[in-house]
């Protein structure tokens, strides 16, 4: 075997070697995201950690949410359909349901902190029922967990906004977390009453 | 011979002028036929508004537009003294995602058709809102249409639409509380 051949062996045999300690890390990743996504039960992976503020202007995190069933909103006060029809809708439910849905958690998280601190926020909420928790934070933090809970959002000039006026693009689905913070299911925009009804009451009892 | 010709021309005279007034008559009855048929061409029914939480100053307002006239209308703008800007807004959820744009054309209301507005679809937006709306008020609104011209309304303001419907499905049953009707075609 001449100079040349042992080298070029050499080369090939470190790029399979490089090549095949790459696959398996990338495996390994791939492995892992399936089993965090519930290892077969066809959970998806939304949800998980976070740390927000919330309309007291405390920090939160996932866990004071733990141990309980909770309903997730994304929103902003600057929308004038959608949000407030949501938060209506769940305050009606919250009231229909009653004593069924005591263990319960709700939260409307903004996704839009820039403008919405948490006075903002708290002011907002006192149209709605008083068990809804309004949550907000740093755009960092507010992102952050947009991204793990798949909530699109997306922040959008209104043309004839003179003062740099803006909407913003966002999920429009309630979110329904079971008491150990995993994805339970959603209720979405414009569902019928008893649709959302009975996936709250199941929440209850099975989340 | 004169004095017929003068006579025939004194009678000539008098059926032109009364010929023209009664033309000028019937068009002017005409006229107002057209006038009146062009304004009640559109009705405008389920006028209603969403109370603002405290510190919004923006808002929806929404109504049902019907065109029972021959020719297609348009809803141009909107206005009420109690915002600084009305805007004609659409709201769409696509792919679970809610996204909200002006329509700087206005509405068409096509002749025989109409057009609901409701939440998750077309609104009008109010900006600048000093008082917010708070439930139970009633809101003067002025609409104006390309062909109708201009015309006021009055929104109610409540929480939740007539019936407890969404997207406007509904209709005429504010008393019951759970009147789903034909609410089955929603994507999800
Ligand atoms: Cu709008």
């Amino acid at each position: 075997m001449s100079l040349r051949k042992l080298r070029i062996f050499l080369w090939v045999s470190v790029a399979f070697v490089a090549g095949l300690s790459l696959a398996l890390v990338i495996s390994d990743d791939v492995r892992e995201r399936i089993l965090h996504t519930g290892g077969g039960e066809g959970v998806a992976a939304i949800g998980g950690p976070f740390e927000l503020v919330d309309h007291r202007g405390e920090t939160v995190t996932h866990e004071d949410f733990l141990g309980q069933p909770a309903v997730y909103f994304f929103g902003f006060t600057h929308c004038p359909d959608i949000c407030p029809t949501t938060l209506f809708e769940i305050t009606s439910w919250i009231q229909e349901l009653g004593e069924e849905v005591d263990d319960l958690r709700f939260a409307f998280v903004t996704v839009d902190p820039e403008r919405d601190g948490p006075e903002v926020v708290a002011q907002y909420l006192q149209a709605f029922d008083e068990r809804i928790v309004g949550l907000t934070g740093t755009p960092e933090q507010v992102s952050a967990m947009a991204e793990n809970w798949r909530v699109y959002v997306r922040k959008v000039p209104l043309e004839d906004g003179d003062g740099g006026d803006y909407t913003v693009d966002h999920t429009a689905s309630v979110y329904l977390m079971d008491s150990d913070g995993r994805f339970f299911g959603t209720i979405a925009f414009g569902e019928a009453d008893d649709n959302a009804l009975a996936k709250l009451r199941r929440l209850a009892q099975e989340g | 011979m004169a004095r017929a010709c003068c006579g025939s021309g004194a009678r000539d005279w008098f059926a032109a002028l009364t010929g023209s007034l009664m033309a000028l008559l019937i068009a002017g009855t005409f006229a107002a036929v057209a006038d009146s048929a062009s304004e009640e061409a559109i009705a405008i029914e389920e006028a209603w508004a969403r109370p603002m939480p405290t510190g919004r100053e923006l808002g929806a307002g929404y109504v049902t537009l019907r065109n029972a006239g021959d020719i297609a209308d348009r809803l141009v703008a909107a206005s009420t003294p109690r915002a600084e800007r009305t805007e004609l807004h659409e709201t769409t959820v696509i792919d679970d995602v809610m996204r909200m744009r002006p329509l700087d054309g206005g509405i068409e209301i096509e002749p025989g058709g109409s057009i609901e507005m409701a939440p998750g679809g077309l609104h009008i937006m109010f900006l600048g809102v000093a008082e917010p709306f708070s439930a139970g008020e009633r809101i003067e609104l002025r609409l104006e249409f390309e062909q109708a011209g201009e015309r006021t309304v009055v929104l109610e303001v409540r929480a939740r639409p007539n019936g407890d419907s969404h997207h406007g499905n509904t209709h005429g049953d504010a008393d019951h509380g759970h009147a789903h009707g034909e609410e089955g075609d929603h994507a999800h």
